[in-house]
């Protein structure tokens, strides 16, 4: 065939083959994406994220993600915790330089010092464990197990105990240092976050991010919760009404006061709007530390900015300022805390109860914002009080402050690498700037990825209706349709144009942009599930469970119809099928009876659990919402049984 | 030796001390081993702020007493009174039980619908529904080290405060006969639950072991051998204490000191019922609340609490063939009796119609010569 | 046939050359450089007129250059973000009616933004690449107040979406992508001025600025580096006034008179980047208003620029900025209501103890009369569905008719807008709590009532 003629059959052929391929690429990417105009490419979901593809490779990057720090009692050493480096750092403060990185255990969250000085503990959240590290070798020499997910860490004033605030077991650990064991467990609020020890040592405090058990649909109501460190026994919860996300706290040098940060969410607002505060503020909480001593809470919005996810408060060493990291503002917040007394000495509650939704009080006591670099997340003082030391977490970057003239004077890289697609993600993951005045970010809702266990009323389906229940964003890696309506066949679409519209109500994402953040999601990872032994095997009810869970009889022996086994919707590896199923959970102000199915891992601690988030705990799926026998056949199950089939659930899931 | 243990017992319990005037030990406690004769009760009903004259149970916690009523939850602190009821979290309106937890001072609260964890102020409720408890009539509970043991209408469930995991002990998995479970006592290790109609369950925690006490002539009402077991398998209430089981029963009471059961009776011991509601030990002590009277015995000499109708107390002391019978100005509040607990040497009694604290005892007590 | 082609490659090269060097001489932004309207005054047969002029201080060699060459009468300039573009109203001749007009800074053709509008002023460049401006409506609603529109550059999509009967004019877009401007409202003895904002697809407005005294707010209110809003406030009817500025956290409560030492005349204020204002200034000797740069620390005063044979007005510096943000519009094309929900109406300054009496019924008022009426929820709460696009007054009643609050400033909803209130003249800077209203649980309530079908 003479060239001319291959030339000319390959042309048509192209044409035939690649005419039909472009409308299929266009209709799929319309789909995905959810946007007639997008320009949404291949790349994306193909190439960049695709978990085993080589260009997956460049997600990992040995970032620092500096979290919380400390400073040496002579001020020339910080003590970094590197969240993503699984690592302390050592660094030399005035010289700005990195001395030493020391392995700890996985996610790594906060340090403290021994009062000696010598030894410094970490807290490993995904270990389950505190590392001791002997500071002058540099070596970790112990490891002390504690409760699953251990965040803030305090020692006492005598060096004698350590209390952890286990996050994920909600709970509070009591260490005997000198044992190195732990001596008491305490139920803390849920998930709590930091513990701080009162000045004269006598009481530690302990924040919390999620809101305790209150019926469906009604007010948060959150805790700090104060540990009586004579009796070790829990001694008050204080509680703040409408307040969650309660994560940094300090004391003023006399200890009568501590000050956290705090969110109030308007989760039971129809979400129709964002400006004025309609989404959430941002704030802290004053809480007197006397005999009946009460709970204020102050905003550190305005009505025209706000400041998102304050996350730790220090307070200077004469008490008259505070330091607040919005760690979604970038902003630090110094606040004059001789202007908040005056405010609230003479308050009655009437006044208090205004002042915690008042836009306009904080151009009183917040003496002025300073901008720090992306993510600004721990603080620590130096012992003069005159430089403030800020974990720039997404900068791998720590910024110094001097506390006289209120502005950066510095900053200490830690060396990580340059932000590659996923950090990116990251940083706009958390930052509040993509949506109408600052006023959330997308952390706000999702802390650390995951959930924030409320239940919202958003718009575009009318008000009051179709409430739907916050789900984590970790492990969300191939398990579209997203929502649960299943409208979005992926986060492109989740994230995209509609959410623009209907939530963030400012610019949506550019296509870069959502490339970045979409990347970033589908990176968030569970912790190892604490339910499940590390060897994988199963306990005698987890294994009865399991059974129960794959069962094709009920216990009398009849079939049971393939739709109304657990397995069938819910088939292993993600635990969905993937397909919207109507389980009877609809309620009456549902427009749709069938939800998305969603994946099962680590169920634990996300409770509220179903499409609408009216389950307070797994029990009540079955017990209270699933006597149809439609959400699986479970009406022949004992009671036993069905505690069975809870632990096998709370299995599930996990790293990946 | 047995034959001299009565009048050596009795030549020990010498006094001076007249009815009136007697001297009002504040300083030191009872003595362990020894069975203190309270004389002045103070009572406590509506009329001082509690929510229901009918007591349930009493558990102290330090300078607390939390009393659980028909209608609510009371604490007792600092001289007042002070109730709890379903608008601040109680599960349910009746109080069964209540424990707490030493550790942690968590107070453990079984209603009619369900159980509660009263923490520092802060109520959750875990019920059948919203939970893995076997059922919301929780007649017993006991807080150990990791463990909360609910005894409930349909078996015994153990929360594991760790890990949320619960775990629902019934025939099924048990020597239980009868799910019905009355009463837990759990501590040093072990685990004793009365079942009703399925005797005493011992559960050694460490070794993962079950094993139950039963009553050797069965379910008759009749014992025909008092010693050669529990005297019944329909069990109200146990307690463990200075390694003696003691268990209550409809139809007696029974003691078992590891090797040999004792069973006690209102026609051969001065229990003035059988019909005891509730067992508490403390040391070798054992209390014991029937329909008719509070005892308190120690193996070997019994105290028995009645009020009689004149509103003032009979108190009736035996040890071995010896007894002495006295009045005081002041009685428990009913004969009707719930619950019993110590606080320091002070014991707090709950009643069909109040609560009574004993707050004055003789040292000693002559049961010869007056 | 190798030598003509190339040539022609040569040529093709050339023509791109010299287009890109035009092109970049053509964005060759004068950053820094001055926009203003110069007005001349005219006399007893001739009309007044103006023009717009740019000036460049830091280039004292550059004379003063007509932007609006070829008009008759040119004002209301406003610069792009970019710093490139420029929108005003003009007329070639005087008969000719106002139009909007836009071109480059630098110079080359004026466009007219067609729209059937009458009297249009004050055009803004929204984030978006369409303009916002004020306007009367044209056609059967000639004698209209002025209100907001939004135009594309092409003429397209022209929008009202203010509907307060009162004049709304001069806006300015902020970096938020709101509009703010200044709403006249009129009494029967006087008029006082507030500034306003609202999103530009008409939703969500909102009082931004009054000072509960009579004034006026003269020309636009300008955002400034520092997160405050500057404009230039008459007592009364006064045509000069002083400079003010508000912080845009609590712009309620934050008024601040910059430079009250002045004793000028001032008509215009922008504010620079550095904390410093441009002024259209007149001092006390003068009789002309010349062009000054006040620097408020010092209170020192700079002139310029004068106007030879006018008087200066509306200074805009050049100088790109960030681009306004865009949003996503709810409002849509099919739907003839929206709704209006609010919290609490018996919320009043935050303490709802403090009115006399509680309110039982709400009452909407439309121009022509009351509308419907509906009962409050017990929380106070209560949701409507409105005809879109209508200014209405709201009032609530107590059990016996008689009125607690209102009736209420005029708001309007916004086709498939859901606006939400946190409560009745409530204390506008309280955000909302946080707790189920109970008339969200309902459907809206119609106002007025839909006709009852069948009926006979």
């Amino acid at each position: 065939m003479r060239p001319r003629w291959v030339a000319v059959i390959l042309a048509v052929a192209a044409v035939v083959i690649l005419t039909p391929g472009f409308y299929f690429s266009r209709r799929h990417v319309r789909f995905i994406s959810g946007n007639e105009s997008a320009g949404l490419n291949c790349m994306p979901c193909h190439l960049y994220l695709q978990q085993e593809g080589l260009l997956a490779q460049l997600r990992e990057r040995d970032y620092l993600s500096p979290l919380h720090l400390a400073v040496s009692p002579d001020g020339t050493r910080l003590y970094i915790t590197a969240e993503e480096a699984d690592a302390l750092l050592v660094v030399d403060a005035s010289a700005g330089t990195v001395l030493r990185h020391i392995a700890v255990g996985r996610q790594p969250h906060s340090v403290v010092l021994h009062p000696d000085g010598g030894t410094a503990y970490v807290s490993n959240r995904w270990s389950n464990s505190v590392s001791v590290v002997d500071l002058a070798s540099g070596v970790v020499v112990d490891t002390l197990a504690v409760g699953a997910g251990p965040a803030g860490i305090a020692v006492t004033p005598d060096g004698a105990s350590l209390y952890v605030a286990n996050a994920t077991s909600d709970d509070i650990s009591i260490v005997d240092l000198a044992r190195g064991q732990e001596r008491r467990r305490l139920a803390a609020g849920r998930s709590p976050q930091s513990v701080e020890l009162t000045p004269d040592g006598e009481s530690a405090f302990i924040t919390s991010r999620y809101t305790n058990a209150v019926p469906h649909r009604t007010t948060p109501v959150t805790e700090v919760t104060v540990v009586s460190a004579d009796a070790e026994r829990v001694s008050r919860r204080a509680l703040l009404r409408s307040a969650h996300d309660i994560e940094g706290i300090d004391f003023t040098p006399a200890g009568d006061l501590a000050v956290v940060t705090l969110v109030r969410p308007k989760n039971l607002l129809p979400a129709t709007q964002v400006g004025r505060g309609w989404m959430l503020t941002f704030g802290i909480g004053v809480i007197e530390t006397g005999p009946d001593g009460r709970v204020v809470q102050l905003l550190l919005d305005e009505v025209n900015a706000f400041f998102a996810d304050p996350f730790d408060v220090v307070i200077g060493a004469q008490g008259r300022r505070a330091f607040v990291t919005h760690s979604g503002a970038d902003v630090v917040s110094v606040i004059d805390l001789d202007v908040v007394r005056d405010l609230i000495e003479a308050a009655p509650a009437e006044s208090l109860a205004v002042y915690a939704d008042h836009l306009g009080l904080s151009a009183r006591y917040v003496v002025t914002r300073i901008r720090t670099g992306a993510n600004p997340k721990g603080l620590a003082l130096s012992p003069d009080g005159r430089r403030l030391y800020v974990a720039e977490r997404f900068e791998d970057r720590i910024a110094v402050i001097d506390t006289e003239a209120l502005e950066v004077v510095g900053t200490i890289e830690l060396g990580g690498p340059s932000p590659n697609r996923i950090r990116r993600g990251a940083r706009l993951f958390h930052r509040a700037d993509h949506t109408f005045q600052g006023q959330f970010s997308c952390r706000s809702c999702h802390p650390e990825g995951h959930h924030d266990a409320l239940t919202y009323d958003l718009e575009p389906d009318g008000l009051g209706l179709n409430v739907v229940n916050n789900l984590s964003l970790r492990g969300l890696a191939y398990t579209a349709p997203y929502k649960w309506t299943g409208k979005n066949a992926s986060l492109y679409r989740q994230c995209g144009f509609r959410f623009a519209k209907w939530l963030t109500r400012t610019e949506p994402y550019t296509l870069d942009e959502l490339y970045s953040l979409v990347a970033y999601i589908l990176s968030l990872s569970h912790e190892p599930n604490r339910n499940r032994a590390a060897s994988g095997d199963l306990t005698g009810a987890q294994e009865r469970g399991k059974v129960l869970f794959e069962r094709e009889r009920t216990g009398d022996g009849r079939p049971i119809p393939p739709e109304n086994r657990c397995i069938t919707c819910h088939p292993p590896p993600r635990f969905t099928n993937f397909q919207l199923a109507d389980v009877g959970s609809g309620g009456p102000s549902d427009t749709q009876e069938e939800f998305d199915t969603p994946h099962l891992d680590n169920l634990y601690g996300q409770a509220p659990y179903l499409h609408d988030g009216r389950a307070a705990t797994l029990e009540e799926i079955w017990t209270k919402f699933g006597g149809d026998n439609r959400h699986g056949v479970v009406n022949d199950l004992t009671k036993a049984q069905l505690n069975d089939l809870v632990e096998y659930l709370k299995t599930l899931g996990g790293e990946r | 030796m047995r034959r001299l243990r009565g009048p050596i017992a009795a030549a020990l319990l010498v006094t001076t001390m007249s009815f009136i005037g007697t001297r009002h030990t504040t300083a030191q406690e009872p003595q362990q081993g020894s069975v203190p004769v309270y004389h002045r009760w103070q009572t406590f009903t509506t009329a001082d702020g509690l929510p229901s004259d009918k007591a349930m149970a009493v558990r102290v916690d330090g300078d607390r007493v939390w009393v659980g009523t028909d209608h609510g939850l009371a604490v007792y602190e600092e001289g007042r009174w002070r109730s709890y009821g379903t608008e601040d979290g109680l599960a349910h309106d009746v109080v069964l039980s209540i424990d707490v937890h030493l550790e942690t001072g968590d107070v453990w609260i079984g209603t009619l619908g369900g159980l509660n964890r009263w923490s520092a102020g802060r109520w959750e409720t875990f019920d059948q529904f919203n939970s893995g408890l076997a059922n919301d009539v929780v007649y017993g509970v006991a807080a150990d080290g990791d463990y909360v043991w609910a005894a409930t209408a349909a078996g015994a469930s153990r929360l594991n405060v760790r890990t949320g995991e619960w775990t629902i002990f019934d025939e099924k998995n048990t020597a239980m006969h009868e799910p019905w479970t009355y009463g837990v006592h759990a501590g040093d290790g072990i685990v004793y639950i009365a079942a009703w109609g399925g005797g005493v369950l011992e559960y050694e925690v460490a070794a993962d072991r079950w094993r139950d006490y039963r009553d050797p002539d069965g379910e008759m009402e009749i014992d025909l051998f008092p010693h050669d077991g529990l005297v019944h398998d329909i069990t109200t209430s146990v307690s463990y204490e200075n390694g003696i089981l003691w268990a209550a029963t409809y139809f007696g009471l029974s003691r078992y000191d590891g090797a040999r059961w004792r069973g006690y009776f209102d026609h051969d011991s001065p229990l003035t019922s059988n019909f005891i509601n509730f067992v508490r030990a403390r040391g070798p002590v054992a209390w014991i609340c029937t329909d008719q009277g509070l005892s308190a015995f120690d193996g070997t000499t019994w105290v028995t609490y009645q009020r009689d109708s004149l509103a003032a107390g009979a108190v009736e002391i035996q040890s071995g063939d010896v007894s002495v019978r006295r009045r005081s100005a002041t009685a428990i509040a009913h004969n009707y009796v719930l619950g019993v607990d110590f606080q320091g040497e002070t014991v707090w009694v709950a009643t069909a119609q109040g609560v009574s604290r004993g707050v004055a005892y003789w040292e000693s007590i002559s049961l010869v010569g007056r | 046939m190798r030598r003509r082609a190339v040539v022609a490659f040569g040529s093709v090269l050339l023509v791109g050359l010299v287009s890109i060097a035009l092109l970049s001489s053509e964005s060759d932004v004068p950053d820094g450089a001055i926009v203003f309207t110069l007005v001349v005054p005219g006399g007893a047969d001739v009309a007044w007129t103006s023009r717009i002029v740019m000036v460049d201080p830091g280039r004292a060699d550059v004379t003063p250059r007509v932007l609006t060459e070829g008009f008759h009468a040119a004002r209301h300039p406003a610069v792009s973000h970019d710093g490139r573009r420029l929108l005003f109203v003009g007329k070639r001749e005087p008969a000719d009616p106002w139009q909007v007009w836009q071109g480059n800074l630098t110079g080359g053709r004026r466009r007219p933004v067609a729209a059937d509008v009458r009297d249009p002023s004050h055009p803004a460049y929204l984030g978006d690449g369409s303009i916002v401006f004020s306007a009367r409506s044209g056609g059967a609603e000639a004698d209209s107040m002025a209100a907001l529109f939004t135009v594309g550059l092409d003429g397209t999509s022209l929008t009202r979406i203010t509907y307060h009967p009162g004049p709304e004019i001069a806006p300015v877009v902020l970096r938020d992508g709101r509009v703010l401007y200044v709403s006249r409202v009129s009494g029967p003895d006087a008029t006082a001025d507030r500034l306003m904002v609202v999103r530009y697809d008409g939703t969500a407005s909102q009082l931004f600025y009054e000072r509960r005294a009579t004034g006026r707010i003269l020309g636009r209110a300008w955002e400034t580096g520092d997160a405050r809003v500057a404009f230039v406030e008459a007592a009364g009817d006064g045509a000069t006034g002083e400079l003010v500025t508000v912080s845009q956290g609590r712009p309620l409560h934050s008024r601040v008179v910059v430079g009250d030492a002045l004793d000028g005349a001032i008509t215009a204020a922008f504010p620079l980047t550095d904390g410093h204002f441009l002024l259209a200034y007149r001092p006390p000797e003068s009789e002309r208003f010349g062009l000054y740069e006040f620097r408020p620390e010092t209170g020192a005063l700079a002139l310029l620029a004068d106007g030879a044979d006018g008087d200066v007005a509306e200074p805009v510096l050049v100088m790109p900025r960030p681009r306004p943000k865009v949003f996503v519009s709810v409002v849509d094309r099919v739907s003839t209501t929206g709704t209006l929900f609010c919290l609490d109406a018996h919320l009043s300054d935050g303490r709802a103890s403090q009115l006399p009496r509680r309110s039982t019924t709400l009452q909407v008022w439309g121009a022509a009369g009351m509308l419907g009426e509906t009962a409050l929820e017990a929380d106070g709460s209560f949701h409507v569905e409105l005809a879109a696009n209508t200014p209405v007054r709201l009032q609530t009643l107590d059990r016996r008719g008689r009125a607690v609050r209102g009736p209420s400033d005029w708001i309007w909803v916004r086709p498939n807008e859901k606006r939400g209130c946190i409560g009745c003249h409530e204390d506008r800077e309280l955000a909302p709590g946080n707790r189920v209203p109970l008339a969200t649980e309902r459907p809206a309530v119609q106002i007025p009532p839909a006709p009852e079908e069948g009926g006979s």
